[in-house]
């Protein structure tokens, strides 16, 4: 959290996430590791790689690792559409491209609003979802991006 | 046993289910009893289980032909919403429980306001008997929820939420084989989940929330946890499928759609989801067949065959969910 955009109210700070759309619910990151947004373009199959890893997109001259966001939160498969967007964000030192159905917008959030990420089964299963906020009469799913691989996860990206 | 279950009529809708499900659970080799004498289950107590569901089949019916309780604002002002909720006749025994329709003119978060301070206070008190009469209470007891519950609840103003307390340790079981708050006469709420009768102890409710706003659901969680409720009384409220958290084997994934209410328990952020609140029902320890190893079912406190119903254990369902 250490980079995140806040604006001090008293000792309850503000952040700033960006919101999208995965399966019917609505979800949040951080904007400070948000590096832009891009439409959906062909990305290239990586031959061994992981079941979770859709491929490679050329940036700009720059390899970035795509993620297939709805594999990993284990949801259904669905085709894309002219709403599908790949986020470029930074997570873990490493810059990788998340699938997901559509890009909602930049929400202001106020640390006390964030509940704690709900403790049912076991927390491997959850360990990325940061916490939950009540906003505009529907609950925001916040991700930890840093916990949306493990470790060995982010440095197999590296082999890519 | 066994086989005097398949000797058994066809029971109509899921009272063949819960009939074969509590068979299992009573014959489970690792369930014991504290009871003297195990009852079995013949064919009048099959009676009373029928009579009783004929008995509250028009509280059901009722709930259903019932107006989607309170859900949108736009509802809000509907001052002919009527929710049935099984309550306890103060006077009466058990077996004559009536159904009590409670006028829900306010807005679903009226009623859950409502319906929160008087469950929750009722953790803090102890289980009244049916022969107390209510003290001028400074607070509300179970006496004065009951008699509360046919009260206009467009007249009832809000009451302040009562400060959430922290979660409760487990309770130990008593050396008598029962726990703690079944030391003498309690009282449970019998509801009812794809067929399956379950009983909580009312000392361990917190609230009963209309299941009428979409769940969110989370990614990455088991098959049993629906999703969050959010904004009720006791806040955002994860809610559990009952049914396959504790019969999996018998689970039908067309039941997700029966399921009506959340059954939060005082303490934990999660609640049940059931089809019907039934009723309160007044147990002495003896009516109940203790579980003395709770390690496969954690969540079973025991069964009672004189209503056909599995007592749940809220603190070993915690266990079973974490």
């Amino acid at each position: 959290m250490a980079n995140s955009v806040q604006t001090r109210t008293g000792d309850d700070p503000v952040i700033q996430w960006v919101t999208f759309r995965l399966a019917g619910e609505t979800y949040g990151i951080n904007v400070m590791q948000v590096q832009e947004v891009l439409r959906f373009t062909e990305i290239a199959p990586v031959p061994g790689s992981s079941h979770h890893v859709l491929g490679i997109i050329n940036l700009r001259g720059r390899v970035v690792t795509v993620i297939d966001t709805r594999l990993r939160f284990g949801l259904p498969q669905e085709e894309t559409n002219d709403n599908t967007r790949i986020v470029i964000i930074e997570a873990s030192s490493h810059v990788v491209g998340i699938l997901v159905d559509s890009v909602a917008e930049v929400v202001y959030l106020r640390q006390s609003e964030i509940e704690t990420s709900p403790n049912v089964g076991n927390d491997e299963s959850a360990r990325y979802i940061q916490g939950v906020c009540h906003k505009d009469d529907e609950l925001l799913i916040l991700i930890e991006l840093e916990k949306l691989l493990t470790d060995e996860e982010w440095s197999e990206l590296d082999s890519l | 046993m066994k086989d005097e279950k398949h000797e058994t009529a066809p029971h109509p809708d899921g009272e063949g289910a819960l009939i074969e499900y509590l068979d299992d659970l009573l014959h489970d080799p690792a369930a014991g009893s504290s009871a003297p004498a195990e009852k079995p289950v013949s064919a009048s107590d099959k009676n009373k289980l029928t009579d009783n569901v004929h008995v509250f089949d028009a509280g059901r019916k009722a709930l259903r032909s019932a107006p989607a309780v309170a859900g949108s604002e736009s509802e809000a002002g509907n001052a002919g919403n009527k929710m049935p909720i099984g309550a306890r006749a103060g006077s009466k025994s058990n077996r004559d429980i009536k159904v009590a329709t409670i006028d829900l003119s306010g807005s679903g978060l009226q009623r859950a306001s409502w319906l929160s301070p008087s469950l929750l206070t009722a953790a803090h008190q102890p289980s009244s008997s049916e022969s107390k009469k209510p003290e001028p209470p400074k607070t509300p007891s179970v006496e004065a929820r009951q008699t509360d519950a046919t009260t206009d609840l467009a007249q009832h103003t809000p009451q302040p939420e009562p400060q959430a307390e922290a979660i409760p340790q487990s309770q130990p079981w008593c050396e008598n084989g029962r726990p703690v708050w079944a030391q003498k006469a309690f009282e449970c709420l019998i509801f009812k989940v794809n067929g399956l009768k379950l009983a909580v102890p009312l000392i361990s409710l917190g609230s009963i929330q209309p299941l009428n706003k979409k769940l969110t659901g989370l990614p990455g969680q088991p098959d049993w946890f629906m999703g969050i409720l959010p904004d009720t009384a006791q806040g955002n409220l994860k809610v559990l499928n009952t049914a396959l958290c504790v019969m999996p084997e018998r689970y039908q994934a067309d039941s997700r759609s029966a399921l009506q209410y959340v059954i939060s328990i005082h303490g934990f952020a999660w609640g049940l989801a059931c089809d019907t609140v039934e009723k309160s029902i007044t147990l002495q320890p003896e009516q109940v067949k203790w579980r003395t190893q709770r390690s496969k079912r954690p969540w079973l406190a025991g069964t009672v065959v004189e209503y056909m119903c599995s007592l749940v254990d809220t603190d070993g369902f915690q266990q079973f969910i974490i």
